[in-house]
């Protein structure tokens, strides 16, 4: 069968179907990241303690933020991994080009971002369970109804999302020359220390304040799905000139 | 429970595959279906393992309540303080000595006492202990920290104090959660000392022979 017999969607459509069955362990992965941050935040994600005439008080605070922020980590690493070349040669032995392996790589981190984000909400509820069980004292109930849970995890996704497109768009450049590993290596850490060089402001901070602090859903949601077109844009285009090249 | 919660789970999904009614091509499938189905049913269930009691929101808070709280004590009394303030009460009747006499006992708590001198020689003595109680994101614990006792044995009245060693342990909304409904990402904990407020009858004079006991008398 030739491409010219396929249209691009279906191609896609086809490499897709394939990568959420090969890819399981990736699943295996995001399990196993989430079981490490629950273990993590089982201390409590915000332990205050406070001392005074007569009271020595301990606050410990239970939320699935760490394992939230351990699945963005694990986002952005298997968005990279499928930019790598054993990853991409899978690709050779269906009927398309780069640019179907492309859409079909960005359908699949969609995907399993959904699912990551759903469960690294839910997975509080496991927390809370846990610390309840297994704590002497009761654990009161300071979250918010379930409509917002519900919100929560759209939320979520989209920060999982994110993460995997700027993975995606890392994994794309290295690919190129891994002499950007150093090179992006250096941005990251100089963005993270530039802040006492820069009177203060921190270009790393702002960027995280551009979606962290946006407190309108629809705008958030806006920000978020512009910016992942652009970096899986990005991404995709690299990827298909390096092949060109190649 | 969570343990044979998981067993139950394990079992099930075992037996099932066994019979071939279900079937899983990798491990992965496993750990995955295992994994969904418990933070599933945690979800569902966490209502059951947390507290019941409903948390009231704390309608005040911050420093300058309990300053508000001492500014009033001292010039207008007890009279001006609203209830939620008073974290107990006390009444002793009879009291006929022309002294009464403050002292501690338990470990040193910085307590600020206000005594009021009343108009009547009615014999009643009547102490109020006042505060905020213990505030944690804007909620209010109130049975968290246990007040200050007044016990009175003779012309004596004793201020007992307790150390106490207190675990709060509380489930907040993840951060995803937290940003679009307006809820604090900074934990704010606020607990202030407590005072004291006695009431005595006419004629009676107050005095301590204890020293990390102070107290003053009220505007009269």
């Amino acid at each position: 069968m030739y491409l010219a017999d396929l249209s691009l969607w279906e191609a896609a459509r086809k490499q897709y179907i394939f990568k959420l069955k090969a890819y399981m362990d990736s699943y295996t992965a995001l399990v196993g990241i989430q079981l490490l941050g629950i273990l993590f935040s089982f201390g409590g994600v915000g332990s205050m303690g406070m001392g005074s005439d007569g009271i020595d008080l301990t606050v410990r605070i239970f939320s699935s933020d760490i394992i939230l922020a351990f699945t963005i980590i694990w986002a952005f690493t298997t968005a990279i991994t499928l930019t790598t070349r054993p990853y991409r040669n899978q690709e050779l032995t269906f009927v398309g080009n780069r640019l179907s392996g492309s859409l079909a790589n960005i359908l699949f981190l969609l995907t399993v971002s959904s699912a990551a984000g759903i469960l690294s909400i839910l997975s509080g509820g496991l927390l809370n369970v846990l610390a309840a069980l297994v704590y002497d004292t009761p654990v009161y109930n300071l979250m918010s109804g379930s409509a917002e849970l519900f919100g929560g995890m759209l939320v979520a996704v989209f920060y999982i999302a994110l993460a995997s497109a700027l993975g995606y768009l890392v994994g794309s450049i290295v690919q190129v020359h891994k002499i950007f590993i150093v090179i992006l290596l250096g941005l990251f850490l100089g963005l993270l220390i530039q802040e006492p060089f820069n009177n203060g402001n921190s270009y790393l901070l702002d960027l995280i304040a551009f979606f962290g602090k946006e407190e309108m859903l629809p705008l958030f949601m806006m920000k978020v799905v512009a910016a992942a077109a652009v970096l899986f844009s990005a991404a995709t285009a690299i990827l298909n000139r390096m092949e060109a090249r190649r | 429970m969570i343990v044979l919660l998981i067993g139950l789970i394990i079992a099930g999904v075992y037996l099932l595959a066994k019979k071939g009614v279900i079937r899983f091509k990798k491990m992965s499938y496993w750990v995955l279906g295992i994994y969904a189905a418990l933070v599933l049913i945690s979800s569902v269930a966490v209502p059951l393992f947390l507290d019941k009691k409903p948390l009231v929101k704390a309608e005040n808070e911050g420093l300058m309540e309990y300053e508000k709280l001492y500014d009033t004590l001292s010039r207008a009394g007890i009279g001006e303080i609203d209830n939620q303030y008073i974290l107990n009460r006390f009444r002793f009747e009879q009291f006929d000595e022309a002294v009464l006499t403050l002292a501690a006992n338990g470990p040193y708590v910085w307590t600020s006492i206000f005594v009021e001198r009343k108009t009547a020689a009615d014999g009643l003595i009547e102490g109020f202990i006042v505060g905020q109680p213990l505030t944690f994101n804007g909620y209010v614990f109130p049975e968290a920290i246990k007040p200050v006792e007044l016990k009175l044995e003779g012309s004596t009245l004793a201020i007992e104090t307790v150390n106490q060693e207190l675990n709060i342990s509380a489930a907040r909304s993840s951060f995803p959660v937290r940003q679009f409904t307006g809820e604090t990402n900074m934990d704010d904990l606020y607990v202030t000392d407590q005072m004291i407020y006695l009431k005595v009858p006419a004629g009676v004079k107050v005095e301590t022979e204890d020293e990390s006991i102070y107290f003053n008398y009220t505007e009269e």
